[in-house]
């Protein structure tokens, strides 16, 4: 991965909507899909779970066990609309188990 | 594993061969000795008229081809009563509805109640299976023990896993069977060299 | 794909078949007396349990669970409460409609002879 040389400026959408995405409290992480297929190409590495299109942003995760996940999916849409022109579509591909140290 | 009734056949013909078997050669020898028992002796040469007689009847031939059909049939259900193997592998539990199926491995949970047997002191290993034994749920511990184990505590720790295994399983219609099988020399234990 | 209705005003959620099963053995390892057989020493002597499966149809959901249970843990009322427990937690994380769960009980551990084994 090389560093971006204005790495603190707003750099790629695509790396906006992952950080939107990952902020959310819940996620995972971004999930790459079964195959590994969804991702995003920026100049020299990639964004995994983060495809976007021209008429609709998707935003692949894995959710953490414990909080109903539709609302989560809908808290990580809403999170990444602003950012966004198009419809977000969420999908959520994997779930962990909740870490019993953090409850 | 076969039934019981299978297993009185199989003791049944055993003994009716054996008799077979036994006057077959009484009478070979009485034939070799020439001797006479109760004043009769048996003819040296052997007279098949008879038999030939019969096989040249119509009906023989037809006769002869039914009994064997019949005679085939029951030998492949009498190998088919040795090969079926009665094991059970999944028992039904008793809060299965509507919502959904609920099983237990039979083999597995068994198998638990061996391992906590083989727990004992004294018991080597233990080893269980689940069979339907003429219809009647049947879980069989084997156990192999040492020779010098305290016997009113491995039938104690008997009662004790049996009645844990009903627990477990809840259901009525299971019987526990528990067989021991003393080792025939003491384990060799690991020593220093 | 459990389409769902949507979610904010400018998206749509997909929630992929294998994110139910997941749910439905995370919750199956939830029990107390249910063994995780998945990590640790016990992975090295049975196969991973709990495991379950989804299949998603027409909006409803058919799961079938299987897990281990502990010696001497009564099977009938771990069952129910396995289908119990699972049932409401994917209907509640997942939203979908479950329509039956079944659930076998495919290996008892007794943990000193297990632990033993390790050793």
């Amino acid at each position: 991965m090389s560093p971006a040389p204005d790495a603190d400026t707003p750099d790629e959408l695509a790396d906006q909507v992952a950080a939107a995405a990952l902020a959310v409290p819940g996620v995972h992480g971004l999930h790459a899909g079964s195959f590994g297929e969804v991702g995003t190409y920026l100049p020299g590495r990639r964004v995994a779970g983060i495809r976007l299109a021209g008429d609709l942003t998707e935003v692949h995760l894995a959710v953490v066990m414990g909080s109903p996940i539709p609302d989560l999916a809908a808290a990580v849409a809403t999170a990444v609309s602003p950012l966004v022109d198009t419809p977000v579509q969420v999908f959520v591909e994997d779930v962990v188990p909740a870490r019993t140290d953090q409850e | 594993m076969t039934t019981r009734k299978t297993l009185l056949i199989d003791r049944l013909a055993t003994f009716v061969l054996a008799l077979v078997l036994l006057a077959g050669g009484a009478t070979a020898v009485w034939w070799w000795s020439g001797r006479s028992v109760d004043g009769r002796t048996l003819p040296t040469t052997s007279d098949t008229s008879t038999v030939a007689d019969l096989v040249a009847k119509d009906w023989f031939g037809w006769t002869a081809a039914a009994v064997g059909v019949v005679i085939a049939l029951v030998a492949l259900r009498w190998i088919a009563a040795h090969l079926t193997p009665n094991t059970v592998s999944r028992l039904r539990l008793g809060s299965s509805d509507t919502t959904g199926r609920l099983e237990a491995s039979a083999s597995k949970v068994v198998g638990a109640a061996a391992d906590a047997y083989a727990d004992t002191l004294g018991v080597r290993s233990a080893k269980g299976s689940v069979v339907r034994d003429r219809g009647q749920l049947v879980a069989r511990i084997d156990a192999t023990i040492e020779p010098d184990s305290d016997l009113a505590l491995l039938a104690r720790r008997a009662d004790e896993v049996s009645s844990q295994l009903l627990t477990v399983l809840e259901r009525d219609d299971l019987r526990c069977s528990l067989r021991l099988k003393v080792a025939a020399r003491g384990r060799t234990l690991p020593r220093a060299r | 794909m459990a389409e769902l209705a949507p979610a904010a005003e400018r998206g749509r959620t997909t929630i992929a078949d294998k994110v139910v099963s997941r749910v439905a053995s995370i919750a199956a390892a939830e029990m107390e007396a249910v063994v995780d057989t998945r990590s640790g020493w016990t992975k090295l002597v049975r196969k991973g349990l709990p495991h379950a499966d989804a299949v998603v149809a027409g909006g409803t959901t058919r799961i079938t669970v299987e897990v281990a249970a502990t010696w001497p843990t009564p099977l009938s009322r771990l069952a129910a409460q396995v289908r119990d427990h699972v049932t409401s937690r994917v209907v509640d994380l997942t939203g979908t409609q479950v329509s039956r769960v079944d659930v076998t009980v495919a290996d008892v551990v007794h943990l000193e002879t297990a632990a033993r084994r390790v050793v």
